[in-house]
């Protein structure tokens, strides 16, 4: 889940999984979002040495590599915490209560959007609809959808989290 | 109350519906069998473009026709895109199908690649659907072992093979060109147009992007033809949609009708009315980026030529309901937000637009706005509408013109008393049933 660039880069089976993927498509390019969605996995976030390494792999410059990490919202270039929660913030969650959950979240991490806790097990963030709307209030926890979420629900949820 | 036809749903709620065996037990591939077997690919266009079978991404443009853009020869790399990216708030139909049913969506493709003889095709997946792609990921291991994909399927000469992508976050590249910068491994930026995907599209190869409900309707227009698809419902949008119900309504969820059926028949007949036993205040009837109605507008049927009578457009089917609780200020500055945050910000009047326009409203929201606030929102909106690289400025603009003008008193309530309506101190949630 967190391991370090370095462990990363000697780890064989990583190494396996890059050269997989790179023969996975018709230009091979077209690997880089599932490259760092393995990265982003394996590490938490993509540091500058991993993008170095993937713009190597696919003959593409480090810049180019940033440009992608930076773009898109499930990449993180910096550390976060151990686990991610994502409250849905638009109007169909919204309406179904998504603010009053959003705040028992924030208050009972102690943490506002954006934050990590100080003992790195969550950071809080929100998210643009997660196409579920018929069940707001919707959150993710890491990779994890959950839906029809009431406050008393997260407490029991995020029991099983460490 | 409008007559139900299951067409996309059929096999929706069968036993392990998203397996393969289950799903050729109830149906799965028999139309790409017979378009395999017993048609041309000709005659496969022909079908579906006589079905007048519409886009069922946001736009509705007829796919057969769209189809029938790339070029005809068999030589030529041409790729089919399959557009699973999901995010226009209001909208989780195309979640439905890739759950419980994507062998109806490979199918689709499959038989859309014979019909314009595609080498090869690629599903875009929203990032955050991740079982979603693991689902996608089988059924399409599955179709390969059964030989309904790969080279020379079904011994019929057509070689073609499926990938998936899985995007990383981004409302826009849902836009087809942004989504086929995605698939490169680019930033996901949409392209100016023209070229067309139809002529430069994925690695600058013809294309065609669909999405996922387009591509699922085919197997039954192979099936039972395309003129009796075209006399089910509605003769503009033919055919059943997906249509799913949010906010407000007592039974949210995915209700599959045909296009003539009202919208207060959804709400009410179907939907079971309005949530908290308030009253309906307004209804966004397409997914967020389209104009908003106001409770009177409502006698009107689901497709294209009824929703234009009241200013509005089918878009994605996502129907998403407000009661009287709700202040209109606050529902817009929610939508507004979206934009402003989705926005890729290579054009100024969107990049730029988007957040004065959130910026106006959240003041207004605030009880920090001043006279003349809404002037201002209604002449921002101008400059961005139809000078923009991509669709989203527009998707912006719409909401935001049709909610000041359809709502311009409370707006003004807000401007001059610096609060909200009294009857929206109290927003109803599933929380306060
Ligand atoms: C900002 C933006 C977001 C879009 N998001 C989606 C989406 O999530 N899914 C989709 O199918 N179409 C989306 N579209 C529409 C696509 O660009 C394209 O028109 C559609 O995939 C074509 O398929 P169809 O003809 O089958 O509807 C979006 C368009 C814009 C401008
Ligand atoms: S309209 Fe907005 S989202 Fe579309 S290309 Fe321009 S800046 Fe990007
Ligand atoms: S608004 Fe939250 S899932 Fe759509």
């Amino acid at each position: 889940m967190t391991k370090s660039s370095n462990e990363l880069l000697s780890d064989r089976e990583f190494l396996r999984k890059i050269e997989k993927l790179k023969k996975l498509y018709p230009e091979e390019k077209s690997a880089l979002l599932a490259m760092l969605h393995l990265c982003q996995s394996e590490m938490g976030y993509i540091s500058l040495e991993i993008q170095e390494f993937i713009a190597k792999e696919l003959k593409l410059s480090p810049a180019h590599i940033k440009g992608v990490v930076t773009f898109y919202e499930m990449f993180f270039d910096k550390p976060k915490g151990r686990n991610l929660i994502q409250v849905c913030r638009t109007l169909p969650c919204m309406l179904a209560g998504g603010e009053i959950l959003f705040e028992h979240i924030s208050t009972k991490l102690g943490i506002k959007e954006g934050q990590t806790t100080s003992d790195g097990k969550w950071t809080l963030m929100t998210v643009e609809c997660l196409a579920c709307c018929d069940k707001g209030p919707a959150i993710m926890i890491n990779d994890t959808l959950y839906t029809r979420v009431s406050p008393r629900e997260f407490d029991e949820i995020i029991k099983d989290y460490r | 109350m409008a007559e139900v036809e299951k067409i996309l749903t059929s096999r929706i709620g069968t036993k392990s519906s998203s397996d393969i065996d289950s799903a050729m037990q109830n149906g799965a591939y028999e139309a790409l069998i017979k378009a395999l077997t017993k048609m041309t690919p000709e005659q496969v266009l022909n079908e579906v473009k006589t079905a007048n079978l519409k886009g069922r991404g946001g736009a509705g443009f007829p796919a057969g026709i769209k189809l029938s853009f790339l070029p005809k020869d068999k030589k030529s790399i041409k790729y089919l895109v399959c557009n699973a990216d999901e995010s226009e708030p209001g909208t989780f139909k195309d979640r439905l199908l890739i759950e419980n049913d994507p062998h109806r969506i490979l199918e689709g493709i499959i038989i859309a690649a014979y019909a314009v003889n595609a080498t090869s095709g690629f599903i875009y997946i929203r990032g955050e659907m991740a079982s979603g792609a693991k689902i996608l990921e089988k059924a399409i291991s599955q179709a390969y072992e059964r030989h309904f994909l790969g080279k020379n399927i079904m011994g019929s000469g057509l070689d073609f093979d499926i990938y998936l992508v899985r995007g990383a976050g981004a409302y826009i590249c849902g836009e087809e060109t942004a989504l086929m910068n995605s698939i490169e491994g680019k930033r996901g930026e949409p392209r100016t147009k023209p070229p067309f995907p139809a002529n430069y599209g994925v690695y600058g190869k013809p294309s065609n992007v669909n999405n996922v409900e387009t591509y699922a309707n085919i197997p039954t227009i192979i099936e039972k033809g395309g003129s009796w698809y075209s006399k089910i419902g509605s003769q503009d949008t033919p055919g059943t949609r997906l249509f799913g119900l949010s906010g407000h309504i007592k039974k949210p969820g995915i209700y599959e009708l045909k296009s003539n059926v009202t919208l207060r028949e959804l709400i009410y007949d179907f939907g079971g009315g309005i949530l908290g036993d308030k009253k309906l205040k307004a209804v966004i009837p397409g997914g967020s980026s389209v104009p908003v109605l106001k409770a009177d507008e409502i006698n009107v049927t689901m497709d294209i030529q009824g929703l234009k009578k009241v200013g509005s457009m089918p878009g994605s089917g996502g129907v998403i309901v407000l009661n009287e609780t709700v202040c209109i200020v606050k529902a817009l500055l929610n939508l507004i937000t979206f934009y402003e945050r989705e926005s890729c910000g290579q054009c100024t009047p969107c990049r730029e637009g988007t957040h004065f326009l959130r910026l106006l409203i959240e003041n207004i929201e605030k009880g920090e706005g001043v006279e003349g606030d809404c002037e201002k929102i209604l002449s921002i909106c101008k400059n961005i509408m139809g000078r923009t690289i991509c669709p989203l400025g527009d998707a912006a603009v719409m909401p935001v013109e049709s909610f000041i003008k359809k709502f311009r008193d409370e707006f003004e309530f807000h401007i001059k008393e610096k609060r909200c309506l009294p009857e929206t101190f109290k927003m109803t949630t599933i929380f306060s049933e």
